[in-house]
């Protein structure tokens, strides 16, 4: 197993670097445009100063050295954690992440556990009730959840939200609270704001993993395996549970490493249309505004979880599949 | 009904009545079991022969209660008489989910499946496996299990049962499998061991070693055998008494000798002619002329007269010939030993009909 684990690791380095490489000419791509659109757009908002560093901004920016020698030195900072400056926002892109990734994380990881806390139980209530009217309702649900975007949905709950309360609920916090530290009342506002695009989310997450656990599951309890543990006299509750559940799980581990990325990557359209301060909403941003630091380091960090993501559920996978760690 | 034993025990260990067993499916109704009678002595050997699709299977796990929707038995008895020795328990009359039900699964009457490949839980070792077992049914700490496990894997004649424990079922041969199979059902003694085609997926040599082994461990454990196959020799080497199936119904019933000395149904008569003679190649129980008709389709009259050279027509297309003896223990369904002054007119299969409610 420990062989295995470090196999994956050493095979994903050159993927790792690869992304860099990636992320480094995705902001090289405008290479010299951005300092000249940077002017243009400066220009047009009646700046002229910009104009008159244009030669300081290239040698800050090391656009006047070879391309290697640039990514090197890019590289070598973004190891350390200084990830360049946004144009746009005029701040590192550093404090902007530190700024948004704590609240970011708390929606996605609550949206992520309440959907797979809910949809695994009710997708094997469904698959163990097959066509009954629960599985059928839930079945129903399940459609109308996955065909509906979630920011359809929170654009219908934030209405819903705005005619019960008299309150729009968009962003995180109410604007009294926004420079009050930590206090009970401000947690207790943050936990209002956090229920439309939690639900919203949540929804579409719990239709997903509800659907994928009970087609799963079904498969699984037709296999001819289960035959055998029911002629051997083991409990139904352990045959599902214990055996069938667990040969489900597979498809739905598999996405595990895609939902790590999600968490800074997932509803984004949702984050925008509720104004959420998530580090989705600043990416779209910055993709439109070519904000290269800012956008680049967002793709760089996605792409980095994706392969994290990808190799803790191929690490999963391996620890519960004997025929995945013999191979 | 047979008399009572010495000692108040009825002779036979498992009766089954005028079972029924359908499935309804969206094309209709297949009775893929219809009214088949069986006896199964203590410690006895039955055979249960018939082409593939007869109804074997079902009837194997229409006992153990494994049939699945949308498959359901529809009448008749299952008596066991392993624990209620005189009188029996009626295992169609329990609950799916009872624990009565749980615990006559694995404990008095086990079972062993034709797949050897796909019949072990992928993601559990074997060990965990026949452990599983014990442990749901008898009163033994987890170390206990695990010594039982190791003896009815040596049992089975596993070479180093200790070591295949460890193991996953991927990491050992069909024949190895089915021997795990063997020692799950074994873990338990049960009373009678159902063995659907146990060898049917396995090389000869291995299938060679398996019976043997099967034969021996009948010998002494002393348990009741249902051996369902479709083939003839094997049947030959594991039976005292056979059934032959045809359509989901018993065609011809009586002990192993009388069966390949005097074989009276023409469907069983042909059966032997088709077994490959020394020397000359020839496909399983191929030369029957005609195709097997589907259970979902069953003809009018004897449901074998499409295929039979002895048809008498105006009889055998009309009417259903019921299970007749024609000598002590010998039971036939066949008009050329019948006259059919009883039978019942059959003019429309009972089965496909589209207008059968669905339950
Ligand atoms: N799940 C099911 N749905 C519908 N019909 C079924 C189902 N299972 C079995 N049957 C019907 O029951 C009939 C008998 O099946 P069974 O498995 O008992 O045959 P068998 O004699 O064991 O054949 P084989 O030698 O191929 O194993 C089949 O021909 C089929 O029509
Ligand atoms: S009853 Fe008639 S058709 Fe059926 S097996 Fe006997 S002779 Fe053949
Ligand atoms: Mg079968």
């Amino acid at each position: 197993m420990a062989q295995y684990i470090l196999r994956r690791v050493i095979a994903i380095l050159p993927t790792l670097f690869l992304i860099t490489i990636f992320g480094f000419l995705v902001m090289e791509a405008p290479a010299g445009d951005f300092v000249t659109s940077y002017i243009v757009r400066q220009y047009g908002h009646g700046n002229t100063e910009a104009a008159r560093i244009e030669d300081e901004l290239r040698s800050f920016f090391a656009l006047d050295r070879p391309v290697y020698e640039r990514f090197v030195t890019w590289l070598a900072r973004f190891a350390q954690g200084d990830f360049g400056d946004s144009f746009d926002l005029r701040r590192p892109v550093r404090d902007i992440l530190n700024d948004r990734i704590g609240l970011t994380l708390t929606i996605s990881l609550a949206t992520f556990a309440i959907s797979w806390g809910i949809g695994i139980p009710l997708g094997v209530y469904s698959a163990t009730h097959q066509y009954s009217k629960t599985d059928n309702f839930l079945t129903t649900v399940t459609f109308v959840g996955l065909g509906l975007p979630d920011f359809l949905l929170a654009l219908a709950f934030l209405i819903l939200g705005w005619q019960l309360t008299g309150e729009v609920l968009t962003g995180l916090q109410s604007v009294e609270f926004l420079d009050q530290p930590w206090s009970p009342a401000k947690l207790l506002d943050l936990i209002k704001h956090m229920v439309i695009p939690v639900c919203a989310v949540v929804i579409t997450g719990t239709a997903w993993v509800m659907r994928v656990m009970r087609g799963n599951l079904l498969d699984q309890l037709g296999r001819d395996y289960i035959i055998t543990l029911r002629a051997k006299g083991v409990p139904e509750r352990v045959i599902i549970w214990k055996h069938a559940v667990k040969n489900s799980l597979h498809p739905l581990i598999a996405a595990l490493g895609q939902t790590l990325a999600w968490l800074i990557n997932g509803f984004t359209i949702t984050s925008i249309v509720l104004e959420l301060p998530t580090i989705q909403s600043v990416y779209l941003n910055a993709t439109l505004q070519q904000d290269v630091y800012l956008a680049g380091t967002i793709l760089i960090l996605i792409g980095f979880l994706v392969l994290i993501g990808t190799l803790l559920a191929d690490i999963i996978l391996a620890w519960m599949d004997p025929r995945i760690r013999y191979e | 009904m047979a008399l009572l034993g010495e000692n108040g025990m009825h002779p036979n260990l498992l009766e089954i009545t005028d079972l029924k067993t359908r499935f309804f499916t969206e094309q209709g109704v297949v009775p893929a079991v219809d009214g088949v009678s069986l006896q199964i002595k203590r410690g006895g050997a039955l055979g249960l022969l018939g082409e593939s699709g007869c109804g074997k299977s079902v009837t194997g796990y229409s006992i153990l209660r494994l049939v699945r929707p949308p498959g359901r038995i529809v009448g008749g008895e299952i008596r066991y008489y392993g624990r209620e020795t005189s009188r029996g328990e009626d295992l169609t009359a329990l609950d799916e989910r009872s624990e009565e039900l749980r615990q006559v699964r694995g404990a008095e009457i086990a079972m062993i499946f034709q797949e050897p490949m796909t019949s072990l839980d992928p993601l559990f070792s074997v060990g965990s496996q026949i452990m599983e077992a014990i442990l749901y049914h008898q009163d033994v700490t987890k170390s206990e299990a695990r010594k039982i496990a190791i003896e009815t894997l040596d049992r089975v004649r596993m070479p180093q049962p200790a070591d295949v424990m460890k193991n996953y079922p991927h990491q050992l041969s069909g024949g190895m499998r089915q021997r795990v199979m063997i020692a799950i059902a074994l873990s338990c003694q049960p009373k009678l061991l159902i063995a659907d085609e146990p060898t049917t997926a396995l090389d000869v040599t291995t299938e060679a070693q398996i019976l043997e082994l099967m034969r021996e461990l009948q010998d002494e454990l002393g348990m009741a055998i249902l051996f369902i196959t479709h083939d003839l020799g094997v049947i030959a080497e594991m039976a005292e008494d056979v059934a032959v199936m045809y359509l989901g119904k018993v065609v011809e019933r009586s002990d192993i000798e009388t069966l390949f000395a005097d074989p009276q149904h023409p469907y069983t008569q042909a059966l032997m002619q088709s077994i490959p003679k020394i020397g000359q190649k020839a496909g399983r129980l191929e030369a029957i002329r005609g195709m097997v008709p589907s259970p979902g389709n069953v003809p009018a009259g004897c449901p074998f007269h499409p295929r039979c050279n002895s048809a008498i027509s105006g009889l055998c297309d009309t009417k259903a010939p019921q299970l007749q003896q024609t000598r002590a223990g010998h039971w036939v369904s066949c008009f050329l030993y019948d006259d059919g002054s009883n039978a019942k007119i059959v003019t429309q299969n009972n089965s496909l009909d589209r207008k059968t409610p669905l339950p």
